[in-house]
């Protein structure tokens, strides 16, 4: 708890004020009781003005929930002014919030009948679940004679949402569901042309091909097939997050790469309709079972802006469940690092799922130490690449595709041909 | 693994901030230039020694340098043989100036951009100081040829005591 004290300039007055009255009647020099003079009414009105009431305070962020890169006001609110002079507030904020005034300090002259108000704008640079700095206010009396603080205000935060980057992909291989964007195999009533076929009951006229109807003879209709929604699963490793991150305005993260991409790929599929899942395989391996909609979307990416990387208690295959059904399309977001997520892959690959790598790991987001080859490190990040290529082998060599994350049209091709070979047959094993 | 780099920031102080704490230089040497005018011949020691404190205090506003640049520089003004020169008016200006311009920037971080109302309001209050300085003065100089100097003296710090609290109870009101 703070309290008012004198300041630095009072304790001056009043030193030369009395320093100079003494000297001007010992001395019988009057010039200097013409010094004295104004020191002496400044530390008189200082004294005077003494304030009586503590100084409160509260903290107004004006939104909670922002996506990265956007911002919002911080307001502080001092709750008396007539004693005030001066309020100053300096905001000291944590690494990936940027403050406006970027100073970080601001100062208000309070007026009668008005309420008092700094207002900073911050901005959190990086997903995550962020403090917006840790502010400290000051105050002066009236005639700078005392003041208050510093005092540490209440801490406000942020979630900051990982951006969702515009993205558009193919469409999914098995859509399972009643509705959607995604070509079914089963015929059904929808725009997407299949083929131009004999007349059958049911069929409504408007459907007739009247040309082919009037060359061959026979009545034909255009086939369509049915529009369905499927079920994505997206699992994000977060076991290990390489490089530097430096926020939106710089260098990203192997797990900024992850969430992001996680965060695109969750809004494209339940803008077309898909169910969606996540898994976080991290530190707080976060789980949300399918669904659809803005507000599941909303979910997700509050759960992805709570990701935090590290190791979980139970990593393998036989201790985490997987609410995948048949016909889900399982996309692993992993800078492939990690034997054991490489085996949960394998998995649910076995299983029959149609599971998608999106790596992560890029050659830009290498630490420099992998990059230069002075350091000693250097020849342990080149083992641990050499094991990393021979899981993405392995991996592409039981069917999963390993693809590198390229924003719009990364899965287009992976999903063109995962859709054509579900359509052949084949033999798995059980 | 990860290597979470913060974006580097530096923020250096704003022109008003270098503008003000220039002033606390600027009060000084005006107090003694006007101290050297009046006839006051300090060694070059005692002057460098007031202008490294008007440095220390214009660096650290809120130090005790203050206390010893305002003292130094009423000794510097106190070696002047004349003892009512009108001169002594630009002494106080200058060493009101230095110590509302300290005042005013201590009253936040270096960074910290200057309130323009409290640097309106600290202007009113120079001039306010300043005129009471000058009233001081004429008082002084309409007195000093009494025959009874230490009377004028004692009456004079008694009007002054009872002038100083009657502003301050007249001033207190119209903030309140």
């Amino acid at each position: 708890m703070s309290e008012w004290r004198v300041t630095g300039a009072w304790v001056r007055a009043t030193a030369l004020a009395a320093l100079l009255t003494l000297a001007a009647v010992a001395l019988g020099r009057p010039d200097l009781l013409v010094l004295a003079a104004p020191f002496g009414l400044l530390c008189a009105l200082g004294a005077a003005h003494a304030p009586r009431t503590a100084v409160r305070a509260r903290v107004q962020l004006a939104d909670h929930w922002l996506h990265e890169g956007q911002s919002t006001r911080l307001r502080i609110l001092p709750a008396q002014g007539h004693e005030l002079e001066q309020v100053t507030v300096t905001l000291a904020v944590p690494a990936f919030v940027v403050p406006q005034p970027p100073t970080g300090a601001l100062a208000v002259t309070p007026r009668a009948g008005r309420q008092a108000a700094l207002e900073f704008v911050v901005s959190p640079r990086r997903w995550g679940v962020r403090s917006t700095g840790s502010a400290m206010i000051g105050a002066t009396s009236n005639w700078g004679g005392y003041r208050w603080g510093p005092q540490r205000l209440p801490e406000a935060r942020v979630v900051a949402l990982p951006e969702a980057r515009a993205f558009t992909s193919g469409e999914t291989p098995h859509p399972v569901g009643l509705i959607g964007q995604n070509r079914s195999r089963r015929p059904g009533d929808s725009s997407e042309y299949f083929a131009i076929r004999p007349f059958q009951p049911g069929d409504r006229l408007r459907r007739v091909n009247w040309r082919t109807t009037l060359r061959t003879g026979e009545v034909h209709a255009v086939g369509t097939t049915a529009q369905e929604d499927s079920s994505v699963l997206l699992l994000l490793d977060a076991t290990s997050d390489v490089g530097a991150s430096d926020g939106l305005d710089g260098e990203a993260s192997s797990l900024d790469v992850g969430v992001r991409a996680a965060s695109a790929l969750a809004a494209h599929h339940i803008q077309v309709g898909d169910r969606v899942a996540l898994r976080v395989l991290g530190r707080t391996n976060q789980a949300l079972g399918p669904g659809s909609g803005v507000r599941h979307q909303r979910r997700l990416q509050e759960l992805l802006a709570q990701v935090q990387p590290g190791w979980p208690d139970l990593l393998g295959a036989r201790h985490l469940r997987f609410q995948a059904g048949a016909g889900t399309v399982v996309m692993v977001l992993s800078p492939m690092l990690t034997p054991e997520v490489t085996t949960v892959m394998v998995t649910l690959a076995r299983r029959g799922l149609t599971v998608v790598v999106i790596d992560t790991l890029t050659p830009e987001i290498l630490p420099e130490p992998a990059r230069n080859p002075r350091t000693p490190a250097r020849l342990a990040w080149r083992l641990r690449l050499v094991e990393r290529q021979m899981q993405i082998t392995e991996v592409n060599r039981r069917g999963i595709p390993v693809v590198p994350w390229r924003g719009p049209g990364t899965l287009d091709e992976v999903l063109r041909r995962l859709a054509r070979r579900s359509r052949m047959p084949r033999v798995m094993s059980r | 693994m990860s290597v979470a780099t913060s974006q580097s920031r530096r923020v250096y102080p704003g022109f008003d901030q270098v503008t003000l704490r220039m002033l606390v230089i600027l009060g000084a040497a005006a107090a003694v230039v006007a101290a050297q005018a009046a006839g006051a011949r300090p060694e070059s020691w005692e002057l460098g020694i007031v202008f490294a404190l008007a440095a220390l205090t214009a660096l650290r506003p809120e130090s005790v340098a203050g206390v010893g640049l305002l003292a130094g520089a009423a000794y510097v003004w106190a070696l002047a043989p004349e003892t009512l020169s009108p001169l002594v008016l630009v002494a106080a200006a200058g060493m009101i100036l230095a110590h509302v311009s300290a005042l005013v920037a201590a009253q936040g971080p270096a960074r910290m951009a200057v309130d323009g109302a409290q640097v309106r309001r600290w202007a009113a209050r120079v001039l306010l100081l300043w005129l009471l300085a000058a009233v001081v003065w004429g008082l002084s100089v309409a007195v000093v040829d009494l025959p009874q100097l230490r009377l004028a003296y004692a009456l004079g710090l008694t009007v002054l005591t009872v002038s100083a609290l009657a502003t301050i109870r007249l001033l207190s009101r119209s903030d309140g």
